[in-house]
């Protein structure tokens, strides 16, 4: 990749020197395409064919309505920064979710590091957990097809996520372990079987080849052995109460994992709604895709799992202290179509979309950007994956030369009026 | 095991007396005497079936699936009611008479078939979904009539439709501007009672049963869905966000005397109607855990 860096902004040029605002980083990954217009952007005063069947509810950031699918949400709304004029340039899922997480297209190669790739690069090994944790069912996809921008891309599979899957009981699975029977962080109480175990599937996996996974079965193998890596898994240290409030589906304990990697200093955590895109196809786990039944699967499923676990995890983050010094965003890979389909549904729209900002001194209670009366396009500078990955980075502490030094997210400008 | 049903089925009843006799007839968080399953899974879609003697319901069993499953009134016990589908499955509608059921299916990507089984026979007429995109929604069965309806969209609107029980001679009953959704008939079949967002958001709507005359029974700025009929006709039960949360209410059957049955921080949603008309089952969000729930109904 040629070496052209973008001109510092004023933001930029207001962080450089300074220690890192974002100790972590803590990214909420909306798989498959939230509708703006029924969730964060409503356009009520829009045609009956683009406006949907939600009203609006007021938020605590004055003049600024959610619709009344997040009743919870609007009432944190104080609490992070909302943008809504996000573009993108793909308007497929794989590729589209390529951007998102790196800033560039997959093609031409090579694909680019995964952000939390490049914050786990500039830290180094920094305690006992990985640098990059992926907290989800596996690596993210589009049917067969995965996201290729999901991990370590020109840094390597090194800086490759560490995937831990979380039920929506709350129980931790290591699918770097899959091959050692029945094993998970819980079970782990003997360290004599365990290597036993460890040793009987190494011999016969020898000359196997399977070298990405002999890499994060390492990495899981160091974890399992040392306490307090292990500790950062395990839910039932969590109070019964603490539990309750996340919501037993998979995104909500989920999102109290990563809480908890968040607490024991993971410098990147990208938390999956979902491993597959489709919101109702037979063996895809109900990712927001909703071409179909877009208005019901919001309003039974999606939007009340999101409505109870994002609230309870910005409070826990926020009353655990950690919010100083944690950047949490949440985002997806573009919008939904403005206008309703001949489905009575909504498809794919990378012309305009949202993301939600909050910590590491992010100023809260804002709304930055805005779209046109149908939500088509924003009316404002139009915010690039390349920007939200950059000022990833600023926040993180990763400036200019550092990013040069790296060769990533090359001619990328911050958000300016985020910092 | 005779004896061991006679005492849980004594026992539910017993608490619904005792609910009844203290004058606490919603559910309330802490109250956990009238919860009918106990696995915290998601749930949608409960139904009383074989005279209210079991539920059948939908559950996600796995985060890839939705499965329909059948719940033992007397004794607690569950079981999938397809056990060697891997598909998802859900919205399962009765005939009155129990011979016919009726199910969504996905089929592949955002494809969605529906079947109507007929238990008597042993035979299922399938309605494929069209091409691309596509899938019905919410079937329900004409209790006069070899019928039934459901909706489906098409050029941007949610139309009611109406099949015969070979899925065959197509109509469509109501197309209006909008989402219409949720349709069920009173249990003379004269009317059909659902939900609809021809005036902007869900509202619910009652017309007579070839869809003409629709006349609006709420008329609020939430969301009016799920609406059911009492077992007499009297009475319709539906979801409302009207207070800020989903919560079950009543009405009459003209829209008058509209009253919220529950008070749960959480999620209430999904009425259906006991045979007896005087509870209904529910899912109910308890300390982020969905269950079923009998709610008693004044």
């Amino acid at each position: 990749m040629p070496l052209a860096l973008g001109l510092p902004s004023t933001a930029q040029s207001a962080l450089a020197g300074r220690s890192p605002r974002a100790k972590t980083v803590l990214m909420v990954w909306l798989w498959g395409a939230p509708s703006h217009l029924d969730t964060f952007d409503p356009k009520p005063d829009a045609p009956v064919e683009y406006r949907g069947p939600f009203s609006t509810i007021a938020t605590r950031t004055p003049g600024v309505r959610f619709t009344d699918l997040l009743p919870r949400i609007a009432q944190r709304s104080d609490q992070f920064t909302l943008v809504r004029s996000h573009i993108t340039t793909q308007s497929g899922h794989p590729d589209g979710g390529t951007v998102a997480l790196t800033g560039f297209h997959e093609k031409p190669g090579p694909v680019q590091p995964n952000f939390g790739a490049i914050v786990a690069k500039h830290r180094g090994q920094t305690g006992d957990l990985p640098g990059f944790v992926s907290v989800g069912r596996g690596i993210i996809r589009d049917a067969g097809r995965i996201v290729e921008g999901y991990g370590g891309g020109t840094l390597g599979k090194a800086y490759d996520p560490f995937l831990i899957n979380c039920t929506e009981e709350g129980k931790a699975d290591l699918p770097a372990l899959k091959l050692l029977d029945g094993l998970s962080p819980d079970r782990i109480t003997d360290r004599k079987s365990l290597l036993g175990q460890i040793d009987k599937t190494r011999r016969s996996l020898e000359g196997a080849g399977i070298e990405g996974w002999a890499r994060q079965y390492q990495q899981a193998y160091g974890m399992l052995t040392n306490s307090k890596a292990r500790d950062a898994f395990d839910l039932t240290r969590e109070s019964q109460a603490t539990r309750d409030a996340y919501g037993y589906s998979t995104f909500g304990q989920s999102a109290l994992m990563a809480r908890r990697l968040v607490e024991a200093e993971v410098p990147y955590v990208q938390l999956n709604w979902s491993e597959t895109v489709e919101s109702i196809t037979p063996n895809w786990d109900f990712g927001w895709d909703t071409h179909l039944y877009n208005f019901e699967l919001l309003m039974d499923r999606h939007c009340p799992i999101l409505d109870r676990a994002l609230p309870v995890l910005l409070d826990d983050l926020s009353e655990r202290g950690l919010l100083d010094t944690t950047l949490v965003v949440v985002i997806s890979e573009f919008g939904r179509t403005p206008k309703i389909n001949d489905r009575a549904a909504r498809d794919h729209w990378p012309q305009c979309y949202f993301s939600l900002w909050t910590g590491a001194g992010v100023e809260p209670g804002r709304t930055i950007g805005q779209s046109d009366k149908l939500g088509e396009h924003p009316i404002t500078n139009p915010i690039t994956p390349l920007m939200v990955g950059t000022t990833i980075a600023e926040l993180a502490g990763i400036d200019t030369q550092a990013r040069a030094e790296m060769n990533v997210l090359e001619a990328g400008t911050v958000i300016d009026e985020l910092l | 095991m005779n004896y061991c049903k006679s005492l849980s089925r004594l026992a539910v009843f017993a608490c619904i007396a005792v609910a009844i006799w203290t004058g606490d007839l919603g559910i309330t968080r802490g109250d956990d005497r009238l919860r009918l399953t106990h696995d915290n899974l998601f749930k949608r879609d409960p139904v009383f079936v074989n005279a209210g003697k079991d539920v059948v319901y939908v559950v996600l069993s796995r985060p890839e699936q939705l499965r329909l499953m059948r719940l033992n009134m007397s004794d607690g016990s569950t079981e999938p009611l397809h056990k060697d589908e891997t598909r998802s499955e859900f919205e399962p509608a009765f005939s009155a008479d129990g011979r016919y059921y009726a199910f969504m299916q996905s089929r592949s990507a955002a494809s969605v078939g529906m079947v109507i089984r007929d238990t008597e026979q042993n035979k299922d007429a399938d309605i494929p979904p069209a091409p691309g995109f596509a899938g019905m929604r919410s079937p329900a069965f004409k209790p006069d009539g070899p019928r039934m309806i459901f909706s489906f969209a098409e050029g941007g609107r949610q139309h009611i439709f109406s099949v015969n029980l070979e899925g065959g001679d197509r109509r469509r009953l109501i197309d209006s501007a909008g989402i219409n959704n949720w349709p069920s008939f009173s249990p003379d079949g004269k009317q059909i009672v659902l939900g609809s967002t021809r005036d902007g958001n869900y509202d619910i709507y009652l017309t007579n049963a070839d869809g003409s005359n629709a006349r609006r029974l709420t008329d609020q700025p939430s969301q009016e869905i799920r609406p059911r009929f009492s077992p007499d006709g009297k009475r319709i039960a539906f979801t409302s966000n009207r207070d800020g949360n989903y919560e079950i209410y009543v009405m009459n059957a003209d829209g008058t005397g509209q009253k919220r049955l529950t008070q749960n921080p959480e999620k209430d949603d999904y009425p259906a109607w006991h045979p007896d008309g005087k509870q209904l089952v529910v899912v109910s969000e308890r300390s982020g855990r969905q269950d079923l729930y009998l709610l008693p109904v004044p």
